[in-house]
Order: structure tokens, then C-alpha cells, then sequence
């Protein structure tokens, strides 16, 4: 059986194209990088490599292209990676398809190598992590795995770059050559089944698989490959046989298809390695994995350790990342002011505005940011390059299951306490969609670094000092339950599903290389400065905007003044910024919205500063100030709480800062949404929700207190 | 209502044993019931709970079992079922009476509704329009005798009762093994999805899987096969019924 391939006209002769194919965790990206010098990812944590990656490489005067597909286990269409792999594989061709398996699994990894061979694509298995084998004192004939499963084998070191020019050798060799395709030997009632299918597998036109493999795949019960054939004209008779087929299988053996074919793969796979296993030690010791396993995953230690590691993370992000980010923050400031002295403010004062204010003060609010999320992400790189990842989902499951969530989702939760930008990033490394979109919907209720500048305004302005702490505390508290409520209820509606089977790899323990560690850190870094970064700074300049147009020219404490009031020099600047804000559109939207936002205990003013909240949080103290005439809330902390404190009721205070936690999540949130869920459609589902909710939450407890008379 | 092969085969097994010393004694004691499957009184009593649940019978505490109309009429279509296919091998097929009664017992509960519908067609069709086929059948047995071929069963389990039987008492699923335990992969429950997903992972029958530990919090479990670890949450492993190693596999 040798399957037929022609070129299209589309492929150039020099211009190959090779895809890597792999179990997670077998040192594929590593591998990628090492071929391509891209700067990509490599992770210790299942399921690493969402997107599909590519790079080009020129060697001996052909140019290929690499793409690096998701790890996957299997070719079923059960997990997207798996359907992203087996898609690409059937529509794009590639020339060659590099298969890395790690040496120290060989068993496992064979099983997704006789799948690809049965496919019918021209693979080179790569026998990868030969330095741990050697470790392990594990020897295998390489020349005895290639007879058996008929194709090249070449041995590698991924990280270190051994075996790479072998291995680009064998690569071009192995284009256009015709390819057999080994036969796993699917004994007696299996065999015959699928013999008897192929010739009426064979009957159809169009179909991108391998009539073996289509056959298996019917037999399986596969989603995508039955569709294929449903949508076929005149299919009653195979399906009669694939049922008669299936059922007789069920019978004469006990077992369905499923198993049946699941055992004669992995019969296949480990004979190979039996055979190609020439030497190993006859005890296996117990390994290093195990050991600091004993103690990382101890029914007692477990959890303490790992409250240790998240605490030593967060150390290191916040208190660590505090340093470098005021350097940021006082060089931005330095920067403005020189930029101020020497753009004089007569001088197309609008422009000036939009740059200093606008620009500056928007896009430098997320780079201050910076050392945190470096910081941060070095920390996340490090937990899952060393595999210590995979062991937090599973210390963290049984939580995140209860919510209908899954052991992933724990750490962006947890991030989502520093910022919400990262922690969204963080939910990657989730499989199933609905649970990571789930996950992404929820993180903005995890009370962020940012809201914590506005409790810390608005709490000590309504609350006497005893009370402060439990209020402060109540609110982390109401984030974090409401937080599982939507997470539940968007489970059992929009997200409905099966629970993702939680069926995870505990990889070994590696010591992370501190390249992978960098590359890693410096991937999500830039991505977050020039896709938040870019619409950070279209959101700030709208806002600007609305916050500085119409612009107002003549302002009542000029007449004040002319009409011989006497008003402190300092105050007139102050009052009319005031006037300005008033006047402007925000001013204006703000005055507007007053009906919508007076359940809550609203009037105008905080309506204005809770629009300079849209972009970012901390920006709500700094509006409010302007609004009360005072310069930035930020600088007056005392003299506005006093302020707050004379005008609303505490009631409004806690109706404030609960319509801050959970309504307006920022705009870098939104970016972020957008981007990581793939459309705005959830990013403008989020916002709308939240702040839907925020609003119902802020109203209740307005309405009811005021009602019952409590806190007024 | 209650059809055939709602309810799996031990649970129909119990209904056709009460229906039966019923008949025969006039009433069925948990004590009979037990002699009768040969099985601890205990697991009779989880039995009749569960077919109490299910409206099959009324059963009280150190009273009588008796069937509800529900039960008796499931029971007489399981009886009759049986009997149908007794009467089938016998008659149709030659099979003697002993392995007729036990091949009986062991096709009437993996047959499917539509299956025993035709087979119940093709029983009276030859039976009472066509006669000569069966003796013609009858005596093409005669003529050739012991060289009838069989087709070979590669199976690693025997579809024959008694070793079924044996499996089914001391299979344990994944989740109920304590960490430190072994045991063999004997068969996977649980939705499609799920399965294929434990196929993928190397979870397939005789394979050895040993429980390495239980997560602090209770779930999921660790467990070790084929060189490498894996983590699942006990309502998967719940899916995975295993042959707990005995002490000579240890050895």
C-alpha cells in the first residue's frame, strides 16, 4: 500500500514544507527552536503550544518551512489539539512530518507514531532526550525501531542541538520518496472487520484518508471522519456494515472497536520497544521525580508547599517588581515634565495635551506595569518548565471541580489578585475552551492591584479605622464568591458541557535551561505590551477625548474673579480643570447617565471619574480628584476623603467600591479578552455582564440600605 | 416502563431467580435468593435495594421479597427470553441441554432488542413454515459430524459464565484502590469521549496500573502505568474496573 501524492502546482520545488508532531512534553518546541531560532516557547506543562507556530529555515539552499503543531497523545477529533494536528496534517500536506518522541517514554510516544504512519504521511521519528536515556542506563538500537516501523530514525538532544544536522539530512532525503505504510497486525475479528470496510471506504471520492485508517476511524466511532461520510450520498450500506461490523466486534470479543484497536496500537508500540531495548537496569531505581514527588505532593505537605511557592511568586512579582517599577514611574515622570518644560504649553496646547496626558499618562500606566508581569512571568516559566505546574492543578482540582472549572484554572485565579492582564494570558495553558473561556469571564472579580488604590481611597473616607479591615476583607470576599457563582452558572448555561476530563500527565521533573526560562518570559512580555500596548493607547486617546473636548474657554471663576471675589491663587487652576471636566463630554456623558447610575447612590461626579475608570482603575482616584476640584485624588488622599466623607453616606462609599470591584473591568482587560478569546464578541460580553451585574450588586445594596436605614 | 437491558445482567439475573422461587415455593427469602446465586446475603440485600429503587419489587427487612406488577412483568420477559433461546439451540441447532441452558444464561443478556425480534422471526419461520430446512439441518449435522469449525476467540475474557462471574466479584474499579495497590486493567466503562481518552493515555486492558497517591484534598488519584505518571479525578477512574494484582503476581 503506498499512498499517491501529487505536487501542486503551488509548491515550488526549494520550498518544503516539514510539520513536528509530538506527545506534550517529548521536547518538540525545544526542537523548534533549534531549528528555526524563533523565539518560541518551550514549556514542561502539557499542552503548552495552543497556536500553531511557524518558522523557515534555509539549509543546502532549500528553504522549509516548520511548523510546530500542538502536543497531542492521539489523532482523535475528541481534544481541539488533536483536531488542529489531524486538520493540518490532511489539508496543508506537509512534505515531511517530523515525529519527536522522547526516548524515556518510548512506549507512549510510539502509539502516536503508528497513528501518523497509518495515516499514510511520510514521517522521521526523532528519538529525542537521548541524554536522560543514557542517564537512566537505558540503551536502544535505533537501526532495530526503524526496520520495525519501516521509516528513519535519528537520535537528538533538542536542547543542546545534537543530532540536528543528521537530522536535516534525513529531512531533505526523505521528500518525494514514496512511503510504505507499516501494518500493525489487527488480528483475526479486528483484521477481517477492517478488511472487509476498505473496499467500501474505498467507494468514495474525497475522502483525505487513508482507506485503512478512514476504515479504523469509522469503526471508532469517530466525530469528524463519520460527518465526512454522512455528508456522502448513498452511505446506508457502509454504515449498515460499520454497525454490523462494531457490534460483531462487541460480541465474538467483549470489547468495543475503540479498545480493541487502542490494544493492537499500543501491542504494536511496545513490542517495538521491547525489541529495541538492548540493555536496562534490571531495577528501576526509583527516580528523583518520585522522590521530590513524595514530599510536592504530600497529603499533608503538599498544600503548604505549595501556599510557599505561591507566596515566594508573589513576593517576587509585587514586593521584587515594586523597585524597578517606581525606577519606570519616576523616569515617566521625569520624561513628562522635561517634555512639558520644553513643549511650553502655548504651543498647539492640544497636542500637547494629547501626548502628555493622553499618551504618556495612558501607555506609560501599563508599562509601569512591566516588572511585574517580567517578574511574574518568569515565575509562571519556571513552575512549568520545572513540571511543578502540572503538580498545582493537581493539589488544586478537586476546588476548581466543584465550580465546574478544572485544576488549571487555579493559578490564573490566583494571579488575578496582581493584575488581570497576565492572569488572563495565564489561562493558556487551560485545554478546553469553554473552561478557559469560563476561567477568562470570571478573573476581573479576582480584586486586582488597581481596585486596590480605590479601596484604599473610598474605605478609609466612610469607615471608622476598627471597621476598615473587615470591609476591605468583605470585598476580596464578594469578588471571590460571585466569582464562583458566574463560574457555575456559566457552566451549566453558555458554557455547557461534559467537565473536561481531568486526564493529565504528571511529566518528570527538569531543570528548566535558563534560555527556555528567558524565551518564555520575553514571548508573553512582548505580546503584552504590543497587543495590550496597542489598544491601550487607542482607548486612551479616545478617552482623552472625551475627557478634554469640547474644550471650554471661558470659566465661571475668571467671572468670580472679575466680579472682585477673592479666591486663593492656588485654588483657580484647580476649579477651573474642574469646570473643564464638567464641560467636557465625559463631564457631559457623566450628567447624562446621572437616571442609570442614581439607584446606586451615584451623582454626576462619580458617574465622570468612573468613565476614567474604563481604562484603568487606579484612574477612578485620579478623576475623582479633578472632579471635587482638588488636582489628582491621588496627591490629596485626605483632604478628598474628608471631602467624600461630607457629600455621600458610607452606604454610597461600599456601593462605589463594590460597583468598582465588579463592574468597568479595564480596557487592557478587554484587549487582553479580545485577543486571548479570539473575537470581541467576548470581550464585549464580558464587559456588558460585569458591569450589568455591578450595577444590580451596587443597586440591591444601595437600595437596601437605604431602605433598612443602615449606613445612610 | 421497564424494558430488557435497562438494568445490567446481575440485576436481571436476581429478577428471573425471585420470579422463579416464587413459583416454586410461593414466596422468595433473601436467605434462598443467596444459596441460589451462591453469593453473601449482603450483596443479595444491595440488590433488592436497587430493584426496589427501581419499582421492581417491594422488599422489606426480614420479610419476603415479592414482585410488583412492574417486576412480574419484566420478570416473565426475561424468563421467556431464556427460554426462547433454550428452545432455539435445542431444537433449531442440536446444542445439548446443558450447554443450551448456559449459553442461554449467557447470550439472553448481550443480545440486542432488534436481534431478538428476527431471531424470534426466524425461529417461527422455519419452525412452523419450513420444517424440512430444520430437519435437513438436523441431518447435515448428522453427516458431518464433530467437523463443524469453530471461530477461534482471541479474547482476552472468555465469554463463559463462571469465569465472568468469578471476574465480576473481584473487579474493583481504579478509585476504590488505596495508594500502594496494583492491579490489571480489566475493563473500561464510562462515555466514549472519556474512554478514547483513556485508551489514548495507554489504559487498556491487562495493562498494570499502581496507585501512587491521592491528592491532599482527596481527588484526583495519581497512578502510575507504563513508565510514566498520570492524574485523573476519581469519577474518570471510577470508569476504569480493575483485577486487583493477587499476592503470586506480586511474587
Amino acid at each position: 500500500m503506498i499512498p499517491t501524492r501529487t505536487m501542486t502546482a503551488s509548491q515550488k520545488p526549494t520550498e518544503m514544507l516539514v510539520a513536528l508532531a509530538g506527545n506534550p512534553n517529548s521536547g518538540k518546541t525545544s526542537l523548534f527552536n533549534t531549528l528555526t531560532g524563533a523565539h518560541q516557547h518551550v514549556g514542561n506543562y502539557p499542552g503548552v503550544t495552543v497556536e500553531k507556530v511557524e518558522g523557515r529555515v534555509l539549509h543546502a539552499g532549500h528553504s522549509i518551512r516548520i511548523v510546530d503543531l500542538p502536543g497531542i497523545y492521539s489523532l482523535t477529533s475528541y481534544s481541539l489539539e488533536e483536531t488542529i494536528a489531524r486538520t493540518f496534517l490532511v489539508t496543508e500536506k506537509p512534505d515531511v512530518v517530523v515525529n519527536v518522541v522522547d526516548a524515556t517514554n518510548l512506549e507512549r510516544n510510539l502509539y502516536l507514531t503508528v497513528q501518523l504512519l497509518e495515516m499514510g504521511v511520510r514521517v522521521i521519528v526523532v528519538l529525542n532526550m537521548m541524554d536522560e536515556l543514557k542517564e537512566r542506563g537505558i540503551v536502544l538500537d535505533t537501526d532495530t525501531i526503524s526496520r520495525r516501523i519501516e521509516c528513519p530514525v535519528v537520535e537528538t538532544i533538542a536542547s543542546k542541538g545534537v543530532g540536528i544536522d543528521r537530522l536535516m539530512e534525513r529531512i531533505l532525503e526523505a521528500r518525494g520518496n514514496p512511503w510504505p505504510i507499516p501494518t500493525v497486525n489487527y488480528l483475526n475479528e479486528l483484521g477481517r472487520e477492517i478488511e472487509t470496510l476498505i473496499p467500501l471506504v474505498k467507494a468514495f471520492d474525497g475522502i483525505p484518508f487513508h482507506a485503512q485508517f478512514a476504515a479504523m476511524k469509522l469503526l471508532e466511532n469517530d466525530e469528524d471522519v463519520t460527518r465526512l461520510f454522512r455528508n456522502k450520498p448513498e452511505t446506508g450500506e457502509l454504515f449498515a456494515r460499520v454497525d454490523r461490523s462494531i457490534r460483531r466486534l462487541e460480541i465474538v470479543t467483549g470489547y468495543p472497536p475503540q479498545v480493541l484497536i487502542g490494544d493492537r496500537r499500543y501491542g504494536f508500540a511496545s513490542g517495538v520497544t521491547r525489541e529495541a531495548t538492548v540493555s536496562k537496569p534490571l531495577i528501576d531505581r526509583i527516580s528523583l521525580t518520585e522522590k521530590i514527588d513524595t514530599v510536592v505532593t504530600h497529603r499533608v505537605l503538599g498544600i503548604p508547599f505549595f501556599l510557599l511557592t505561591m507566596y515566594a511568586v508573589f513576593f517576587m512579582t509585587f514586593n521584587l517588581g515594586e523597585i524597578p517599577m517606581q525606577w519606570i514611574e519616576s523616569a515617566l515622570a521625569l520624561f513628562s515634565d522635561r517634555i512639558g518644560m520644553w513643549w511650553m504649553p502655548d504651543r498647539l496646547p492640544l497636542l500637547r495635551s494629547l501626548f502628555l496626558d493622553g499618551i504618556v499618562g495612558g501607555v506609560g500606566g501599563v508599562i509601569a506595569f512591566l516588572p511585574n508581569i517580567v517578574l511574574l512571568f518568569i515565575g509562571i516559566a519556571f513552575l512549568e518548565d520545572t513540571g511543578y505546574m502540572a503538580r498545582i492543578a493537581f493539589i488544586m482540582d478537586k476546588v476548581m471541580m466543584k465550580i465546574g472549572l478544572h485544576g488549571r484554572s487555579f493559578i490564573p485565579l490566583i494571579i488575578g489578585f496582581g493584575c488581570t492582564v497576565p492572569a488572563i494570558m495565564a489561562t493558556r495553558t487551560i485545554r478546553s475552551e469553554r473552561t478557559r473561556l469560563t476561567t477568562i469571564m470570571i478573573l476581573p472579580l479576582m480584586s486586582c492591584g488597581a481596585r486596590l488604590t480605590i479601596y484604599l481611597l473610598i474605605i478609609p473616607a466612610f469607615f471608622p479605622a476598627e471597621l476598615r479591615a473587615t470591609v476591605l476583607w468583605l470585598l476580596y470576599l464578594t469578588g471571590i464568591l460571585l466569582a464562583l457563582l458566574i463560574a457555575r452558572i456559566l457552566r451549566k448555561t453558555l458554557f455547557r458541557g461534559d467537565a473536561e476530563p481531568f486526564v493529565m500527565e504528571l511529566p518528570p521533573y527538569r531543570l528548566p535551561s535558563v534560555r527556555s526560562v528567558l524565551i518564555h518570559m520575553w514571548e508573553r512580555s512582548w505580546m503584552y505590551l504590543q497587543k495590550a500596548g496597542t489598544i491601550i493607547l487607542a482607548v486612551s486617546i479616545l478617552l482623552w477625548g472625551l475627557l478634554t473636548f469640547p474644550v471650554r474657554t471661558s470659566f465661571d471663576v475668571d467671572q468670580k474673579i472679575a466680579a472682585g471675589e477673592q479666591i486663593p491663587e492656588g485654588d483657580v487652576e484647580r476649579m477651573r480643570s474642574a469646570e473643564r471636566l464638567e464641560y467636557s463630554l465625559a463631564g457631559r456623558i457623566g450628567m447624562l447617565m446621572e437616571p442609570a447610575i442614581r439607584p446606586m447612590g451615584f451623582d454626576w461626579r462619580i458617574g465622570t471619574a468612573f468613565i476614567g475608570a474604563i481604562a484603568a482603575k487606579e484612574l477612578f482616584v485620579a478623576q475623582i480628584g479633578i472632579v471635587f476640584s482638588l488636582g489628582s485624588g491621588i496627591e490629596h488622599g485626605d483632604a478628598l476623603r474628608n471631602l467624600l466623607r461630607k457629600e455621600y453616606a458610607p452606604l454610597t462609599g461600599l456601593s462605589m467600591a463594590l460597583f468598582a470591584l465588579i463592574a468597568l473591568p479595564c480596557s487592557a482587560t478587554i484587549a487582553v479578552t479580545r485577543r486571548e478569546s479570539g473575537s470581541w464578541k467576548w470581550a464585549f460580553f464580558q464587559w456588558a455582564g460585569l458591569t450589568v451585574i455591578g450595577w444590580i450588586v451596587a443597586t440591591t445594596v444601595y437600595q437596601v440600605g437605604t431602605l433598612t436605614g443602615i449606613m445612610v | 416502563m421497564a424494558n430488557i437491558g435497562t438494568f445490567s445482567e446481575s440485576l436481571e439475573d436476581y429478577l428471573e431467580i425471585i420470579y422463579q422461587l416464587i413459583r416454586e415455593k410461593t414466596v422468595a427469602r433473601v436467605k434462598d435468593i443467596a444459596e441460589h446465586r451462591s453469593v453473601a446475603m449482603s450483596s443479595v440485600v444491595t440488590a433488592l435495594k436497587r430493584l426496589e429503587r427501581e419499582n421492581l419489587i417491594v422488599y422489606h427487612a426480614r420479610e419476603f421479597v415479592q414482585l410488583t406488577p412492574e417486576g412480574e412483568k419484566l420478570a416473565v420477559r426475561i424468563v421467556s427470553r431464556h427460554e426462547f433461546f433454550k428452545s432455539f439451540l435445542v431444537s433449531l441447532l442440536n446444542v445439548s441441554e446443558d450447554t443450551a441452558e448456559k449459553d442461554a444464561c449467557s447470550i439472553e443478556h448481550h443480545i440486542s432488542p432488534e436481534t431478538l425480534r428476527k431471531l424470534v422471526g426466524f425461529f417461527e419461520f422455519i419452525d412452523t413454515l419450513h420444517p424440512n430446512i430444520k430437519t435437513g439441518f438436523l441431518d447435515y449435522c448428522n453427516h458431518i459430524g464433530n467437523q463443524l469449525n469453530d471461530i477461534s476467540c482471541h479474547s482476552p475474557t472468555c465469554p463463559y459464565r463462571e469465569e465472568r462471574k468469578k471476574q465480576l466479584e473481584t473487579a474493583r474499579s481504579l478509585s476504590h484502590l488505596k495508594p500502594g495497590e496494583r492491579g490489571h486493567v480489566w475493563r473500561l466503562l464510562g462515555t466514549p469521549v472519556i474512554r478514547q481518552r483513556l485508551i489514548d493515555m495507554g489504559l487498556l486492558p491487562n495493562v498494570e496500573v499502581t496507585i501512587e497517591r491521592v491528592a491532599p484534598l482527596g481527588d484526583p488519584i495519581e497512578i502510575k502505568l507504563r513508565g510514566y505518571h498520570l492524574s485523573l479525578r476519581k469519577g474518570e477512574a471510577d470508569a476504569i474496573l480493575l483485577q486487583p494484582a493477587t499476592a503470586s503476581d506480586a511474587a
